[in-house]
């Protein structure tokens, strides 16, 4: 099983990527999961996820347009790979399995 | 771009930061981001708090993924690459060849300058050091204190029996031997006559010095009283192809003729030794001629000691201090010891104490060798960097096409590298041409040995120091530049390349000052001394020594010669008026107080007529003359005598000394110069003593030199089979300024140097700043700029720092010129016109280098400057 190359952290990234679609960019993706987490994160420990997640294939990236708010610079636009899809999935099996043996904790689900 | 207050802006350190340590790919997203979430931050917060979320970012970007891997960058193929920038460097050098020549003349002249220099200075050192028991070996010598004069005078003789008191008297001190210099004799080998520098030694000398014995046993060459150790070449040329060893070789000398058997054959002495003979006898065969030997004080040789190995010389030198005083109640002298092996190099004393000497020479020289080169290697950068912004476009393309920066740097490396080595190479070469006339002006016989590792080391030293300086500097300013302004014509302004470049014609400048104004004032000074009144009139005076055939009939060949027309009178005299003649302290006249202080006369003694001859005027009283034959008693003495020995008149009073019967001082000699105008003029007294004048002067006519000469060579011949040897007097007297006539060559040689040295100096600064301004001067010469009115204004800058470099200049030389002309107790007074005409010569030649590109800056048509912009 490819569980132990996937951190929780990579997990988020690569969730949020899926959800953003083509806004999915590093500041794009640095915000939202911000947001959702509620603390606040660094560009590098972002950007070095993102290299990472490429390297292993979960991710492919373009180049955007240049705007002049970042100073001339292009963006890069990450899409999940569908091997990424197909992991995230397998790793919400697995959850789910394990949520439904745990007995009686905190609320229902199904 | 950034028209903003730098504040808003993130910190641009921290972008250079992780711009020179993110992997080049990333690096336009990651800025970017970086960008756009400071843009953010600032929207929530202060700018502080911005910027300092920027620099936490910036440092927590620092991790190993994402940071760039050092060196794994795309290398060229090396070899190929060599290939390329060797083709490329050629072809810089043939487009440009004028500059490329200059450039490598003016480097390859500081490396000839400072490996001839080199020579010289190793040279020096090498004095002296091939004896084996070298470090052992000392010299004895004397300080000596003379009452009136309150300080200590260390003189190099000394006395017969000095040697075996040390002996006898000092454990530490193991053997001595006694050495004299007998002077250039003629002595008679296979029956042919021929001159030979004679000196006598103890018959432990060869086992003391390693003078290398070809045929015979060096321990017992000179042990009987008629050995003779003689030099191969003399060997050679007298006894060709056989043995010389038993075979019978006359001197003849002091009237007589005396056999002795060779009983050694030596090696010939090598150029680097002080010590130089062609034969040598035993002392022993000195000793009837300089009595008395038993006397401390007749010092009429040189000691020399052997020590036993690591003693310590300050022990010994205090137990040796006193001797004469304990053992023979001498009192006037102490004895020290000084090592054989300084004795070139150190022989300056001043109160006892050595203060160097030669040396101080050599080390001047060294520190000249190593600032030529140093200057040489600056005016080789200046010149280089000058003319960057001609390849500056060529650098720009480069970049822009990918090449990195250790592509460039190896590149102009590779130049600057073929210009240096060539530099060098022709720096050798240069020397080994001008060795001949530099041998000819140092007086030595210096060679470049090409065998010699040594030699290789030197060179490889000289030639390191030139690539490094001259060849790192360029390369590393030439690939430094920034692509896109290269490509605009915009040089990188460094703004300390000027301010070296500035310093440096200041230094030039004054540096040739100096050696100018020295030049002028020493060849002044030359003059000077040949030119003023000596006091005697040395003009067409010839003087032979009278050898042993001709002694025996002095007044008949002295007759003889004044017979002919050319000779306008003769007369004789006991030496050459320059050298000093054996001083006393013995004399006493009537009127000398007894306890008066020790005081020393020079003695010379003269035949009739040569006071006149020489006209030397004697103020008071009467001259010698045959008519009163008691004059052969009676002394002259001059002004300087008549005052140190304090007596008013006198004419008339008694005087005697050396336990001679005594006379009257018939006159007294307006003061005349005995030795060189170096010294102050001695008291001399005049004895007449004809039958004591070994040497025969004639006065010439003008104009008959050649018909006087010949005709004393017959004269000579009709009572000698000996060589006929003569010298000219105002030659002889010329000789003893022949350290002052090298050093005003070399003085002057280095001066030319100095200038044209400076000159390329300042052509580079000249063409750098040229090239800044092009545009400039552009532009004023299309708003109608005279021609005249833009040299101007482009010279202006220079003239303020040569004439800068000059003002530096005066008061140094004029500090050293005045501690020079010190040392003559007769010197010129230093004129305002010596450090004018320096000035002079100094602001025409460099005037003209400037407007030589000054011209041709101006006259660049303007629309070339500024097509580009």
């Amino acid at each position: 099983m490819k569980k132990s190359r996937l951190g929780e952290f990579q997990e988020l990234i690569l969730m949020t990527i899926v959800v953003l679609k083509e806004d999915a960019y590093g500041l794009g993706i640095q915000r939202d999961l911000e947001e959702r987490l509620n603390e606040r994160l660094s560009v590098g420990a972002i950007q070095t996820a993102l290299k990472r997640l490429e390297e292993k294939g979960f991710l492919t990236s373009e180049w955007g347009e240049a705007t002049n708010k970042r100073g001339g610079k292009r963006k890069r636009i990450y899409t999940a790979t569908p091997y990424a899809h197909q992991v995230l999935r397998e790793m919400r099996d697995i959850r789910t399995q394990l949520w439904d043996a745990m007995p009686n904790l905190g609320t229902n689900n199904a | 771009m950034n028209v903003n207050n730098n504040q808003i802006t993130p910190p641009n350190w921290a972008k250079k930061l992780f711009r020179l340590l993110i992997k080049p790919e990333y690096l336009e997203e990651i800025e970017g981001h970086m960008e756009e979430r400071y843009q953010d931050n600032l929207a929530h917060f202060s700018i502080r708090k911005a910027r300092r979320l920027y620099i936490r970012d910036t440092i927590r970007l620092l991790r190993p993924v994402l940071m760039t891997r050092t060196g794994r960058k795309y290398q060229p193929n090396g070899n190929i690459m060599f290939r390329n920038h060797l083709k490329t460097a050629l072809r810089s050098f043939n487009k440009e060849k004028a500059f490329t020549t200059i450039n490598v003349l003016g480097l390859s002249l500081g490396v000839c300058c400072n490996l001839l220099i080199t020579l010289w200075v190793l040279d020096e050192f090498n004095h002296d050091t091939f004896h084996e028991k070298g470090d052992s070996i000392y010299q004895v010598l004397r300080n000596q204190t003379f009452e009136g004069d309150g300080g200590i005078n260390t003189a190099f003789g000394t006395s017969y029996p000095i040697g075996d008191a040390l002996i006898e008297n000092i454990p530490e001190i193991i053997t001595q031997v006694r050495y004299a210099t007998g002077g250039t004799i003629a002595l008679e080998a296979n029956t042919q006559l021929t001159e030979a520098n004679l000196v006598a030694a103890d018959a432990g000398f060869f086992q003391l010095f390693t003078f290398p014995m070809k045929e015979g046993n060096y321990k017992t060459c000179l042990s009987e009283l008629n050995n003779i150790v003689i030099s191969a070449q003399l060997a050679g040329s007298r006894f060709p192809n056989e043995s010389a060893l038993g075979k019978v070789i006359s001197i003849l000398a002091e009237g007589q003729k005396m056999d002795f058997a060779v009983a050694g054959v030596m090696e010939n002495i090598p150029q680097n030794s002080s010590l130089q003979f062609d034969i040598m006898i035993p002392i022993g065969n000195f000793l009837p001629f300089n009595n008395p030997n038993e006397s401390w004080g007749n010092s009429w040789l040189t000691t020399y000691v052997l020590l036993e190995k690591g003693t310590s010389i300050d022990l010994v030198n205090d137990k040796v201090k006193d001797l004469p005083g304990e053992l023979a109640d001498v009192n006037w002298f102490t004895l020290l010891l000084h090592p054989f092996e300084d004795r070139y190099l150190f022989s300056k004393f001043q109160n006892g104490q050595s203060v160097g000497g030669r040396i101080d020479h050599v080390i001047l020289f060294s520190i000249v060798a190593v600032f030529t080169l140093i200057i040489a290697c600056f005016n080789f950068i200046n010149l280089t960097t000058a003319r960057s912004s001609k390849r500056s476009k060529e650098i720009g393309i480069k970049k822009v096409m990918g090449a990195n920066k250790s592509t460039l740097l190896s590149q102009f490396m590779i130049e600057s590298t073929l210009l240096t080595t060539g530099s060098v190479f022709l720096g050798i070469l240069l020397a080994q041409l001008f060795l001949p006339v530099f041998n000819q002006v140092a007086s030595k016989q210096l060679t470049i040995n090409y065998q010699n590792p040594y030699f290789y080391l030197v060179l490889a030293g000289i030639a390191l120091v030139t690539v490094l300086l001259s060849g790192v500097y360029p390369a590393v300013f030439l690939s430094s530049f920034h692509a896109t302004s290269a490509l605009k014509g915009r040089l990188k302004k460094k703004f300390s390349t000027l301010f070296i470049g500035k310093a440096l014609v200041v230094f030039q400048f004054s540096l040739s000052m100096i050696l100018v104004a020295g030049a002028i004032i020493v060849y002044m000074q030359l003059s000077f001394i040949q030119e003023k009144n000596l006091g005697i009139d040395k003009e067409h005076v010839v003087y032979m020594p009278l050898d042993i055939q001709t002694s025996g009939h002095r007044k008949a060949v002295m007759t003889e010669i004044e017979k002919h027309s050319s000779i306008r009178s003769v007369s004789a005299a006991n030496g050459n008026f320059i050298r000093r003649m054996g001083s006393t302290s013995d004399p006493v006249w009537e009127g000398k107080s007894p306890d008066a202080a020790q005081q020393w006369f020079s003695i010379m003694d003269v035949d009739f007529g040569l006071l006149e001859m020489m006209k030397i005027e004697v103020m008071a009283g009467r001259t010698f003359s045959p008519e009163y034959f008691t004059d052969t008693l009676n002394y002259i003495i001059n002004e300087n005598a008549a005052k140190t020995m304090g007596i008013d008149n006198p004419v008339g009073k008694a005087m005697k000394f050396w336990g001679e019967k005594g006379g009257t001082i018939i006159g007294v000699a307006k003061n005349f110069h005995f030795v060189s105008l170096r010294s102050p003029i001695d008291p001399i007294i005049v004895r007449c003593r004809p039958e004591r004048s070994g040497f025969v002067y004639a006065k010439i006519m003008p104009g008959q030199t050649k018909e006087a000469l010949n005709h004393m060579i017959d004269v000579h011949e009709q009572f000698s089979t000996l060589p006929f040897t003569y010298h000219f007097l105002d030659e002889e007297i010329e000789n003893g300024y022949r350290n002052e006539k090298r050093t005003q060559k070399l003085a002057g040689t280095f001066s030319a140097l100095a200038i044209l040295i400076s000159c390329l100096g300042l052509l580079g600064l000249a063409s750098f700043s040229a090239q800044q301004r092009m545009k400039e001067i552009a532009v004023r010469r299309i708003l109608g700029a005279k021609t005249m009115g833009l040299i101007n204004l482009l010279s202006k800058q220079y003239l303020k720092l040569i004439l800068l470099g000059v003002m530096i200049g005066i008061p140094i030389a004029h500090y050293w010129g005045s501690q020079w002309l010190q040392k003559f107790a007769y010197s010129v007074s230093i004129r305002w016109w010596i450090y004018g005409f320096p000035i002079l010569m100094i602001l025409l030649v460099s005037i003209l280098t400037i407007s030589r590109i000054s011209l041709k800056a101006v006259n660049t048509n303007p629309t070339d400057s500024l097509k580009n912009e």
